[in-house]
């Protein structure tokens, strides 16, 4: 069995911007109070992190880019390309976008 | 078969009727009272064949207009949706969940034009890459920015930019638009 995040029903479906201090729901916020946890969890138990992001209202970029840009800088962009994985049949394309935050965040390109 | 088809026909029918009969009776016509069987083919062939095109262009004709239209009316919401961004940025009052949620929509409506082109077989994949990089463009500078009770805080840097690339995705969805309308199938 895997390890799975649905962020809509996990954390928000209204998703909000990069750090605490901006408000709720912010990607600093799911990085460490959900996705950080996950992502070791998963790695300790040779498992791979399925991310599910269907069901919000959409992501903004600071929240994509903190929480995931961060987990590229904590455990490499390598590291994290090869146990997680993400499903986003509402909006595709999104997974293209993370992908990049979690190169930019190493500087891979 | 319809009411209104059997009165079209019985229509068309009758005036046929009175035609050939004005026809006979008229002095300057002069018709033989024999029809020969070659005749009779030939009206059957050409009748025949006039039916078939008509019907079968018609099909096809109307089936590539169907899809071209439903292309066009999911390209239509895109833009709907990027001006409405523009106008956000325009006006400096960008709100947060609004803004988030219009570019879901927009990434969803581009993912949804590609899967029908590929469906209708109408290739207008030419512009759409380009428009989605350029409302990926946009979406980075717009919902990256700093946030401030529910807004957005674009910078004038920013702005410029997005505006810039508001007009280039404009004319790329116009592109597309005439790229569709003037397809044709393979």
């Amino acid at each position: 069995m895997e390890e799975y995040i649905k962020i809509a029903t996990e954390f928000s479906a209204t998703p909000g911007a990069r750090y605490i201090s901006d408000g709720k729901h912010s990607g600093q916020e799911f990085y460490e109070t959900l996705l950080k946890d996950r992502y070791e969890t998963a790695m300790k138990n040779g498992r791979k992190l399925t991310v599910d992001l269907d069901g919000t209202h959409g992501y903004a970029t600071s929240f994509l880019d903190e929480a995931f840009g961060r987990l590229s800088k904590d455990f490499g962009a390598v590291n994290v390309f090869n146990n997680i994985f993400f499903v986003s049949n509402e909006e595709p394309y999104l997974i293209d976008e993370i992908k990049d935050y979690i190169n930019e965040a190493n500087n891979i390109n | 078969m319809k009411l209104t088809t059997l009165i079209k026909y019985s229509v068309t029918f009758f005036f046929g009727g009175i035609i050939g009969f004005v026809s006979v009776s008229w002095k300057y016509f002069d018709f033989d009272s024999k029809i020969g069987v070659v005749d009779i083919v030939n009206l059957a062939v050409t009748a025949s064949l006039g039916y078939y095109i008509a019907s079968s262009l018609q099909k096809k004709l109307g089936s590539n207009r169907v899809e071209k239209d439903l292309l066009i009316d999911e390209i239509k919401k895109i833009k709907i949706d990027i001006d409405r961004i523009n106008a956000f940025v325009e006006n400096k009052q960008v709100p947060f969940d609004e803004t988030v949620n219009i570019f879901k929509n927009i990434s969803g409506n581009i993912s949804s034009v590609i899967e029908l082109s590929k469906t209708c077989k109408i290739k207008v994949d030419c512009g759409l890459p380009s428009l989605q990089s350029k409302t990926k463009e946009i979406k980075k500078l717009v919902t990256g920015s700093n946030s401030q009770n529910g807004q957005f805080i674009i910078t004038n840097g920013h702005r410029g930019h997005i505006l810039r690339l508001h007009r280039l995705v404009k004319s790329q969805i116009f592109e597309s638009i005439i790229a569709i309308n003037r397809h044709d199938h393979e």
